[in-house]
């Protein structure tokens, strides 16, 4: 609303302003026409009294009232005009809000035309497209409306269907379920509709009631075609029916079990192989049924692995019915279901009849080695039998002749002997029955032992003989040191045999394979004539020999080789050979074995220092001598110089000076070593050099001819022995004190460490020679007597520091010799009385001790319970 | 299985090292020299009804042979030496002929013993 007032002053102004004008005027006409000056006076004097001045005097009054009136006319037309503005714009505002108003409404109006549209075009589209058919009928059920999903299930045109009954589409049978349902229910069910050439079609339809305003006025059918649907249940049908068949006809006894191990189901094999009925063990627990008392906790075990997720292979009792047993190889496997276990399954075999077979294998195979021993001993007693008589013969006094046919049985009966074994040993491998044995043995003297067996005839042949242990193989082994042996020693025969002049060198070398395992190869080399390569692969097969010829010539059973690659086959190895024709043959084999923690025996290793820094000459033409020979005495220290003949040994004695010794192989050629020998003895200052003989076996006769040696070794070279020949003869030759061996023999010290005077009471002469033996071993030289009598006898001539005295002799047993030494000899000298005897059980101990012993050894006599006995004696002595 | 049992033989051969074979040699001449003197022994001690020493003769056969490794022969001579300490002699003789065939086969084997091979 306008607030502006319209100001009526101004308009009063204006109407007596302009009534002013009339006065003005007439003043102004008057004076004019009168002439008369127009000033105040005049006006005063003239016009005041005229009337008509006064009548145009009222002019601006009555203009101004005029004029009033207008202004608030004015006044009044503004504010109508105000007010009408006003209201204009009101009105304007209204009819633009209402224009706009109706704009948007239009514009709703338009859009939910548009999605009335969309709806009705994607409804239309989902009715068109929808793969269910779809059907729309009307209060009296004829189609109104009818999809392309349901005229292509029904192999009818659209129109066809049209204005027709729905009921008559269908079979008669599900007419009722097409009435008009009024209490606006859906339900769903399966029909068959008729199809256009006649085949009934099965469907699942589901009924929704149509509605409009609140009225039913027709239905609204979808309609879904079950015809793959019925095919897959068919499919699924044929399915299980083919997996019971399965279960049922299942030859093993089959049960299904709840997850609670009940019953739930089972074949008719099981009801075969327990004699229950379905019906009798439907929901009981399998283990109550079948499984017999004794087996109850390792069924359970059963159950929990099960439980557990795992499945359960075993064999065990089940029992019947009639409480019979029977022998079954059970599985049972948990039945999961989207990893949820919803059961167990579970299978019996009946493994009756296997395990007949296997008792009866078993049977056979124990047969065979009872056979296989009893073979053994049958035929080795007799032949024993004829190898003694034979021995026993020979030494009897014979004519030449006899003895040469003695001779023959002999040879003989010893081929025959080793045929046996081999053909013994072939069969055991092949029955499966050959054990290796696992006990410490020394590798250097199984190799030496190998070596005498057949040194003899090696030296006959005069051959040389070696071998070559390397720097880093282990000496202390666990295994079968007579079956190595064996190998050895089938393979240095056939070398030997097969070697018409030359060597036969063994060597060995190892590789660790783990903390204590190594694997150790060995080659036998020889300089013999050789095996033609397109041979060399039958060698190790049983009885096959190089050649008929061969056999002839050498003999053999052709097992030998065969053997040899089994037990080096069963010792983890492989046995392979190489060579050639006219030069040699190398056989290789390697083995595995364990080393064993060395406690006995050590072998002389490393730098000696006694021996350290002698200067030795080796003289033999055999290279492979010389350099064992220089290795092994270099590595102990010693300074080695080389020759391979008379000749060269001489000039080098000549010319160089501090020989400590000389070893001198006899074998050598013109001059020979003896000859070597008497001319080093002729030189005046090698007058004293010790000499050392190296001579093959069997050639003791050299032994006589004249030349003091100082030592002889003879060969194959021993390590062993040929530390201890040169340690002595050092020690011969030194003016210095006696001085030990660095690395102390086993035991043989213990008599200086821990001296006693030893008596051995003893009556059986057997027994007495162990017990003198192992006592000297360790150093000791005990006296002997052989009953209580005697001991006593011989305490009257000196002390003894310990008594081994044996319980049962003659004329005094020991029990009484030891009763009268304990009451008879003051406690000062009472020696140590310690029982030998047969009974070594617990209770005898306490007897002994409270007759007067202070311990006991049992017989025959061990070493380490020897040593226990008289190591005690040091520490319980107080006295002596 | 044979007549003499390695092993009782074998256990010397770690101790006597180099001198085994030797004394071994010398253990088993030992033997042949002394258990046919204690078969008769044993016989004469049962002709004159000495249990004392047939018990001794019995136990030191025994024990012998259990140091040659001749088992059989060493049990044959226990039994003998038990019934001799329970003071039965009576039913002894065909042991006794038994007792000379053992020590034979024992014998035989030992004379051809190689003392080299197990």
């Amino acid at each position: 609303m306008n607030s502006k007032k319209t100001r009526i002053f101004p308009w009063t102004l204006l109407g007596v302003i302009f009534g002013l004008f009339f006065p003005a005027l007439a003043l102004f006409l008057e004076h004019s026409l009168t002439g008369q000056a127009l000033t105040w006076r005049s006006i005063y004097e003239n016009d005041l009294s005229k009337p008509h001045f006064w009548i145009v005097c009222l002019a601006p009054p009555v203009l101004g009232v005029l004029f009033t009136f207008v202004g608030y006319r004015e006044r009044r037309l503004n504010l109508l005009a105000q007010q009408m503005e006003g209201t204009v714009r009101t009105r304007t505002q209204e009819l633009v809000e209402a224009n706009q108003d109706l704009k948007k409404k239009n514009q709703e109006q338009a859009r939910s035309e548009e999605a009335l549209t969309q709806q009705r075009d994607f409804a239309m589209r989902i009715m068109t497209t929808m793969g269910q058919g779809l059907v729309v009928t009307n209060e009296k059920g004829i189609i109104e409306f009818i999809n392309p999903a349901a005229t292509r299930l029904l192999n009818y045109d659209a129109p066809d269907l049209l204005d027709r009954p729905f009921s008559s589409l269908v079979s008669e049978r599900y007419h009722g379920l097409l009435e008009l349902d009024f209490h606006q229910t859906t339900n769903t069910s399966e029909v068959e509709f008729l199809n256009s050439d006649g085949s009934e079609v099965p469907a699942l339809i589901t009924n929704v009631p149509r509605l409009q305003k609140g009225k039913i006025t027709g239905i609204i059918s979808v309609i879904t075609d079950l015809r793959d649907r019925k095919t897959a249940e068919i499919q699924l049908q044929r399915q299980k029916l083919y997996f019971e068949s399965l279960f049922k006809n299942n030859p093993n006894a089959v049960v299904t079990l709840d997850q609670h191990h009940r019953v739930v189901n089972c074949n008719p094999a099981f009801v075969a192989m327990f004699n229950y009925s379905l019906d009798e063990i439907r929901g009981k627990n399998i283990d109550d049924i079948i499984v017999p008392d004794d087996e109850i906790q390792l069924a359970k075990t059963y159950s929990h692995s099960i439980e557990s997720g795992s499945a359960v292979h075993a064999v065990g009792l089940r029992k019947r019915k009639d409480n019979t047993l029977v022998d079954v190889e059970l599985f049972g496997v948990p039945v999961l279901l989207d990893r949820e276990q919803i059961g167990i399954f579970a299978i019996y075999h009946d493994i009756t009849d296997m395990l007949k077979a296997q008792q009866e294998a078993e049977t056979a195979d124990q047969a065979k080695s009872v056979f296989l021993a009893n073979m053994s001993h049958e035929i080795r007693t007799p032949l024993n039998a004829v190898v003694g008589m034979t021995g026993l013969l020979l030494d009897t006094s014979l004519s030449p002749m006899q003895r040469e046919y003695a001779n023959t049985i002999r040879i003989s009966s010893d081929t025959l002997l080793s045929i046996i074994n081999n053909v013994l040993d072939f069969s055991k491998i092949e029955a499966g029955k050959l054990m290796l044995e696992e006990q410490p043995f020394y590798l250097n003297q199984c190799i030496e032992s190998a070596l005498d067996l057949i040194a003899p005839k090696a030296s006959e042949k005069k051959l040389d003989l070696a071998y070559i242990i390397h720097e880093d193989t282990p000496n202390k082994l666990l295994g079968d040191i007579t079956r190595l042996r064996q190998v050895l020693v089938n393979l240095l025969t056939n070398a030997v045999k097969f070697t018409e002049s030359g060597e036969v060198v063994i060597t060995v070398s190892s590789t660790k394979i783990h903390d204590k395992e190594h694997q150790l190869e060995f080659s036998i080399k020889d300089t013999g004539i050789g095996i033609p390569s397109n041979r060399l692969d039958r060698l190790f097969k049983a009885f096959s020999q190089v050649d008929a010829s061969t056999t002839r010539k050498y003999g053999g059973t052709g097992l030998g080789l065969t053997i040899c690659q089994h037990l080096v086959e069963l010792m983890g190895g492989k046995i392979w050979v190489e060579s050639e024709v006219g030069k040699g043959t190398t056989f290789y084999f390697t083995i595995l074995a364990e080393t064993s923690p060395s406690t006995a025996i050590i072998f002389p290793r490393g730098r000696q220092p006694d021996l350290e820094g002698h200067r030795v000459l080796i003289v033999d033409d055999n290279e492979t001598n010389r350099t064992i020979l220089t290795n092994q005495l270099e590595s102990w220290g010693l300074d080695v110089a080389t020759a391979t003949s008379a000749k060269g040994a001489l000039k080098i004695l000549k010319t160089e000076k501090d020989f400590s010794m000389a070893i001198l192989d006899m074998q050598i050629s013109e001059p020979d070593g003896i000859s070597l020998a008497n001319q080093i003895r002729k030189e005046s200052r090698l007058a004293s050099l010790p000499l050392i003989m190296l001579t093959s076996l069997g050639s003791q006769s050299e032994r006589e001819l004249g030349v003091d040696f100082a030592a002889y070794l003879t060969k194959p070279i021993k390590s062993q022995n040929l530390f201890e020949v040169i340690y002595s003869v050092m020690e011969k030759s030194s003016r210095g004190a006696k001085r030990k061996p660095t690395s102390p023999l086993y035991d043989s010290e213990m008599a200086s460490r821990h001296p006693l005077q030893i008596l051995i009471a003893e009556d059986n002469t057997i027994n007495q020679k162990v017990a003198v033996a192992i006592l000297e071993k360790l150093g000791y030289r005990p006296d002997v007597v052989s009953n209580g009598l005697e001991v006593l006898d011989a305490l009257k001539r000196r002390e003894y520091d310990l008594i081994l005295m044996d319980i049962q002799m003659p004329d005094m047993d020991g029990e009484e010799a030891c009763n009268h030494i304990r009451s008879t000899i003051p406690v000062a000298g009472q020696p140590r009385i310690v029982a030998l005897t047969a009974h070594a059980l617990e209770g005898d101990r306490k007897r002994y001790l409270d007759a007067g012993f202070d311990d006991y050894v049992s017989k025959p006599i061990r070493l380490n319970e020897l040593i226990e006995v008289l190591e005690k004696d040091g520490t319980d002595k107080t006295t002596k | 299985m044979l007549v003499i049992n390695r092993d009782s033989l074998e256990v010397y051969r770690e101790i006597m090292g180099e001198g085994y074979e030797t004394f071994i040699k010398d253990l088993i001449m030992t033997f042949f020299d002394t258990a046919p003197k204690l078969i008769s022994e044993l016989m004469l001690s049962l002709e004159s009804r000495d249990t004392g020493a047939f018990v001794r003769a019995a136990h030191s056969l025994k024990s012998n042979s259990l140091t040659m490794g001749a088992q059989s022969l060493a049990d044959k001579a226990s039994v003998l030496e038990e019934r001799g300490r329970s003071g039965d002699l009576s039913a002894t003789n065909d042991e006794l002929a038994q007792l000379n065939v053992l020590f034979a086969e024992a014998k035989g084997e030992l004379l051809t013993i190689d003392l080299l091979q197990k």
